[in-house]
């Protein structure tokens, strides 16, 4: 991840003609909810508001949380969510999931959310056409934490997650318990081994396994795979998927069940190999109705560390022992396992594997498919935030600037794009296209120019050649 | 013919009967259901399979037989063995394992037999044996008795409804004081729980439904208002088609577990750990 310590922020590539323009909303780290135009003019921005992640809704709503949870007592526990309008004022909020009492802290009620929620209308909380969330009704799905044991899993005190579902007036009327359901998941016996003496232990409180970490939580809505009669695809069922084990699957609505998954294992069967091994993956979702590429999954496939299996020299205990310096966007076709589309160090058009980590979040980020085709990528770790086009060309690029204090990265954890029509508080915004600049000639001031002041030839050289100056195989290697 | 006591080797409990019944000159015939008695057992269990109670880990061990009459599990079989059938109501068969014994329930029996019921507990406590027992709020100076003797290891009410329906829902009149002293009772015990089963109640109309998730929110309510605590571990309970078994109630099916959210929303305001039973 060879940053340089001086680089642009904000908006660096705006392609209008090519882009499906809009707003972008996104938690500025340790700022607030923020929305930008394609410009990256900040329009609007919630302060304070916490969003793990901001949404935005119709009519300038905007979705977070008042705070997380002391860290000394949770991890990523949010105490509430909820729904402001334009002005900020608190239009819904639900935090009766669980009463709390931290040392030191005020007894309260908390949701525990972390990482997702829904809106009944919208099946993946952005912007589809024919489907908006509700503003002033509906159900939410929830996606959050809530500590127990399990003695299937570990002798261990567990973080585990929960999806529930509250009604408008805050009345909870569904529940999933993770661990419920881990006969269901197929791990290997070596990775039960060492699930159950590390389930990612997070040191707070005395400790508690993170095992699973859900990181993701939407509805299927409507899809031809239902459309023909196949029940792992009913419109309510919920896909989510485990960061720690690479897992993602689809739970029945009805019965609570396991009825659809890809991981642990992604060495079992021809597809799953040729998928290739998920590693820590974000955002898995069902592309919904009514978009391109709808009824397919999407991933944002960080690689990084995750996993529990068998040791290797990567993983001498087998805790997190799936390893890759790269990231992955894959959508693909969740019955045959064909993968559709993808962008990929090589689709960024980086060399493999010597250049391959300039395409790499190993934590966070996302992937929304838009109206027109292309996909709005989060590359969450380094803050940029990029929307490339079916051909796999980048026309958009935002560069987040602001940094944390308390966490020193600018790190974006999700973004989604907004029609301009949802936010009818302001005026269509004006579009100027940004064509990338050349780095090769641009200079920060007081930089000398390019190009040598004086050239002398040696002679008895010779032409420089594709891998010359390669200790390692990359794919410009040319087989004989 | 003599008294017939089904065992199994190594059985703790099994040990702790027998030398009940040799402490009272109690005559027996032993029957080890892993050895010599294995035969014998399966002759009985053919038999009387349907008064055997068996649970998710199998048999409980021990069991009783005498001229027809079948006792089985360490707490009903002594207290059969001390009282004869009147201490039936006040101990039954659990489901408990290890150093626990269940089922025990101070307020099903009749109070006369307190006597009687004390020397059962007190003889399981010398032997190590910890004790759980349950109430629904009637003979509270039973429980009181208990719990000074240290016969409670832990506590369990089953709170039958909202004040207003208390005494409708056990078909005789109670004193709401007698039940919010028992709530306070059962809160003083370390380890407790209270719960209530979603099960029918006969309304005043003559007709049969089931407790709303409001009536549960007053329960808790209640429950908070006579402990002066809205922390007690309290959950909301489906009716399993065993607990209805006898008990005289209609034949309305058990709500369907999705349906419990609803009384546990109601009843977390005032009891804010309110939980689901697992099931």
């Amino acid at each position: 991840m060879t940053y340089p310590s001086i680089y642009p922020t904000g908006t660096t590539i705006y392609d209008p003609a090519r882009c499906w323009s809009g707003y972008t909303i996104f938690q500025a780290k340790e700022l607030g909810a923020l929305l930008i135009d394609m410009n990256g003019r900040e329009v609007r921005l919630w302060k304070g508001f916490h969003g793990f992640p901001n949404k935005l809704f119709p009519d300038g709503h905007v979705l977070g949380h008042s705070g997380e949870r002391n860290t000394k007592y949770g991890v990523q526990d949010y105490r509430d969510l909820i729904q402001v309008d334009w002005e900020g004022n608190i239009v819904w909020t639900f935090n009766a999931y669980e009463f709390i009492e931290d040392f030191g802290e005020a007894p309260q009620w908390m949701a525990r959310v972390h990482h997702d929620y829904q809106r009944q209308g919208n099946p993946v909380g952005y912007y589809v056409p024919g489907m908006a969330p509700g503003v002033d009704g509906g159900n939410t799905l929830l996606l959050g934490h809530k500590n127990l044991t399990c003695k299937d899993i570990s002798d261990k005190p567990l973080l585990d997650d929960v999806i529930y579902e509250v009604t408008w007036d805050g009345d909870l009327v569904w529940e999933w318990v993770c661990s419920d359901h881990f006969a269901e998941f197929g791990f290997r016996e070596e990775a039960k081994n060492i699930l159950s003496r590390d389930p990612n232990m997070r040191p707070v409180a005395g400790g508690m396994g993170d095992w699973m970490h859900l990181n993701c939580m939407s509805t299927l809505g409507p899809n031809k795979w239902h459309d023909a009669g196949d029940e792992r695809f009913h419109p309510d069922n919920i896909i989510t998927g485990g960061r720690e084990t690479n897992i993602v699957f689809i739970i029945s609505k009805e019965t609570g069940r396991v009825v659809w998954k890809i991981g642990p294992n992604y060495d079992e069967t021809p597809q799953q190999k040729e998928l290739g091994w998920i590693i820590g993956q974000h955002h898995a979702h069902l592309i919904p109705r009514g978009l391109p590429g709808e009824g397919h999954m999407l991933i944002f496939d960080n690689g990084g560390w995750a996993g529990y299996g068998a040791p290797n020299p990567g993983s001498p205990t087998g805790a997190k022992n799936a390893l890759r310096d790269y990231s992955r966007v894959l959508e693909f076709d969740p019955v045959s396992l064909k993968i559709i589309w993808q962008y990929t160090p090589a689709e960024a058009g980086l060399v493999h594997p010597t250049d391959n980590n300039r395409f790499y979040s190993p934590f966070i980020s996302s992937a929304q498919r838009l109206p027109n085709g292309n996909t709005l990528i989060a590359e969450g770790s380094g803050g940029r935030i990029i929307e490339v086009t079916a051909d796999h060309r980048i026309v958009w690029e935002y560069i987040s600037p602001y940094w944390g204090d308390h966490f020193k990265m600018n790190m974006v954890y999700r973004a989604y794009r907004v029609p301009y029509e949802w936010v009818p508080q302001l005026d269509r915004p004006r579009e100027t296209a940004i064509v990338p600049i050349d780095v090769t000639t641009f200079r920060v001031p007081g930089a000398a120019p390019g190009g040598a002041a004086a050239e002398v030839a040696v002679e008895g050289t010779l032409p420089y050649q594709l891998s010359s100056a390669l200790c390692v195989i990359s794919d410009t290697d040319e087989a004989d | 013919m003599a008294v017939t006591l089904f065992t199994a080797s190594g059985c703790t409990r099994c040990k702790i009967v027998k030398k009940f019944m040799n402490e009272h000159d109690l005559a027996y015939d032993e029957k080890d259901i892993k050895t010599e008695g294995k035969t014998d057992f399966q002759t009985f269990y053919r038999k009387y399979h349907k008064s055997i109670f068996r649970g998710p880990n199998g048999v409980e061990f021990p069991i009783y037989f005498f001229e027809g009459k079948i006792r089985q599990g360490l707490g009903p079989v002594l207290a059969y063995l001390q009282g004869g059938d009147a201490l039936d109501r006040f101990v039954r068969t659990g489901i408990l394992h290890g150093r626990w014994v269940d089922g025990i329930n101070v307020s099903r029996g009749d109070p006369v037999r307190f006597k009687d019921l004390l020397a059962v507990l007190a003889f399981l406590k010398r032997n190590g044996i910890k004790l759980e027992v349950e109430t629904d709020g009637r003979n509270p100076d039973l429980l009181k008795r208990l719990i000074a003797e240290g016969m409670v290891d832990r506590g369990i009410m089953e709170l039958k409804g909202p004040k207003g329906l208390y005494s409708q829902i056990l078909n005789i009149e109670i004193d709401p004081h007698h039940i919010e002293e028992t709530m306070s009772l059962i809160a003083g015990v370390t380890k407790h729980r209270f719960q209530t089963t979603i099960a029918p109640v006969l309304r005043s109309d003559e007709k049969w439904s089931c407790l709303t998730p409001e009536e549960v929110g007053e329960t808790a309510a209640w429950l908070t208002q006579a402990t002066g605590n809205n922390k007690h571990p309290y959950v909301i309970r489906r009716l399993a088609l065993t607990d209805a078994k006898g008990e005289d109630l209609p034949d309305i099916l058990p709500l369907a577990p999705k349906n419990l959210f609803a009384y546990r929303t109601k009843a977390r305001p005032h009891q804010v750990r309110t939980e689901i039973e697992k099931q």
